[in-house]
């Protein structure tokens, strides 16, 4: 992902589930944006554009929530990073091998948000684990179908780039 | 950067954000960061953005479906007024019988406070974290103000950043209230769940509770002045301990709050409330 086409994500995520929270509330419990975005930025590829983005979108998610801050932070960042090394290393063309990418990162975050809970925060009331389930699946969904709608309009862009110059200009 | 160098500004970013959620652990709260309060203070114009467009489709959206509503919800209101108008009489008549009374045993009831007006921005309704931002550029803003509407508690204040505040929702799993039933004045504690609920602790197994009962703010933690509505009784097990096991519904809907009120009131200071019996002054 581009630095631009990122802050554009990270502006849009801002937006979407700060309107979700103020209309739609169950919207945000059930879909994390942020960790959306930050596994997209990871699967371009690139350890230190992962590791930063994760790093951003963290720690914006961290300014609305009540938890301690960094909590997200810290997750995301790893998130990030492992999602982009995973990204170097596989090939992931196909829907099935993205999704598991995609679950795998999820889940990770979520893991990764139970174990401070349980050993930094040092808190014994668990989250509800139907809403984390729910929580990998949509952000995994959400994350499957942007990323193949990226890559249509990607492929459909380059087309469009190459029928133009295939054209015969008469001027 | 090649990516041994990417890898160790992995290692240097999360020790870093380790050590931030770790110095937060013991500050009841959440704690006062500099780097949230500057985070909140930079994002929060955003959710001002978010909040003033949703309410102005709202309002749209209100004068279409609202219109035939509106004559038949004036005349309800017109009845309500009348009986309210009575309750009030009678209540200012009581009121003065309670200050000629105070005046007589030269009782002075503590300082209410004064209220102020807030927008609430943002509720994080997320499953084990509650909180709200909120607004309120004519308040002074300060850490442990109550904050309520006018069906009961809302919560308190546990971040500042300029006129912007990070509120704890009552329901918030780390948040403790005193309280007391109002029907027998026995005193509990009100305590958020993980799932976002809200429970009466510590109330002995012989103690009267009946569905339905009214809960408020005994005032005995030092932030939250007596009286405001909490929530009520919804349901009473004897359950297997010592204590009763209480389920409360809430007063206050936090799904549909758009404005809440501040509580401008001297708190009780830290060292009163941490002071243990028989420490040298």
């Amino acid at each position: 992902m581009r630095p631009r086409t990122f802050v554009l994500s990270l502006l849009a995520a801002i937006l979407f589930h700060l309107a979700a929270a103020r209309l739609f509330p169950v919207v945000p419990r059930a879909l994390d944006v942020f960790l959306v975005v930050t596994i997209l930025n990871g699967l371009s590829g690139n350890s230190l554009a992962g590791l930063l983005g994760g790093l951003l979108c963290g720690l914006t998610l961290d300014t609305f929530s009540g938890a301690a801050y960094g909590l997200h932070g810290f997750a995301n960042t790893l998130v990030g990073y492992v999602t982009a090394r995973v990204a170097q290393r596989l090939v992931t063309r196909g829907v099935g091998g993205l999704l598991v990418v995609l679950v795998g990162a999820a889940a990770l975050q979520q893991t990764l948000l139970i174990v401070f809970s349980v050993f930094v925060l040092s808190d014994g009331n668990l989250p509800d684990p139907l809403w984390v389930g729910l929580r990998v699946v949509t952000s995994s969904l959400t994350g499957l179908a942007l990323y193949k709608l990226s890559q249509r309009s990607r492929i459909r862009l380059e087309e469009n780039r190459r029928n133009r110059r295939a054209r015969l200009r008469l001027e | 950067m090649d990516e041994r160098r990417t890898a160790g500004l992995l290692i240097t970013l999360l020790m870093a954000q380790l050590l931030l959620v770790a110095s937060q652990v013991p500050a009841d709260g959440g704690g006062q960061s500099r780097l949230e309060a500057a985070a909140l203070r930079a994002l929060a114009p955003a959710a001002r953005g978010v909040t003033f467009l949703s309410g102005s489709v709202r309002t749209v959206q209100g004068w279409f479906t609202q219109r035939r509503t509106l004559r038949l919800k004036n005349e309800s209101l017109e009845t309500e007024n009348r009986e309210l108008r009575l309750k009030l009489l009678r209540l200012a008549e009581a009121e003065r019988r309670l200050e000629n009374l105070s005046r007589a045993v030269q009782y002075v009831p503590p300082d209410g406070g004064r209220l102020r007006v807030a927008d609430v921005l943002y509720i994080d309704h997320r499953s084990w974290v509650r909180t709200l931002v909120l607004y309120a550029p004519d308040a002074d803003l300060g850490a442990n103000q109550a904050v309520v509407t006018s069906e009961g508690l809302v919560g308190r204040v546990i971040l500042v950043a300029g006129p912007y505040g990070k509120v704890q929702l009552i329901t918030d799993r780390a948040a403790s209230i005193g309280a007391m039933v109002q029907r027998t004045r026995r005193q509990g504690l009100v305590q958020g769940t993980s799932q976002g609920e809200l429970q009466l602790a510590f109330l002995p197994r012989q103690s009267d509770v009946r569905v339905g009962d009214r809960v408020v703010t005994s005032g005995i933690d030092g932030i939250f002045p007596r009286g405001i509505p909490i929530g009520t009784v919804v349901s009473v097990d004897s359950g297997n301990d010592l204590f009763q096991e209480i389920r409360l519904a809430s007063a206050v809907g936090f799904a549909t709050l758009d404005h809440a009120y501040v509580l401008e009131r001297q708190a009780l200071p830290k060292e009163v409330r941490q002071a243990l019996p028989g420490e040298q002054p």
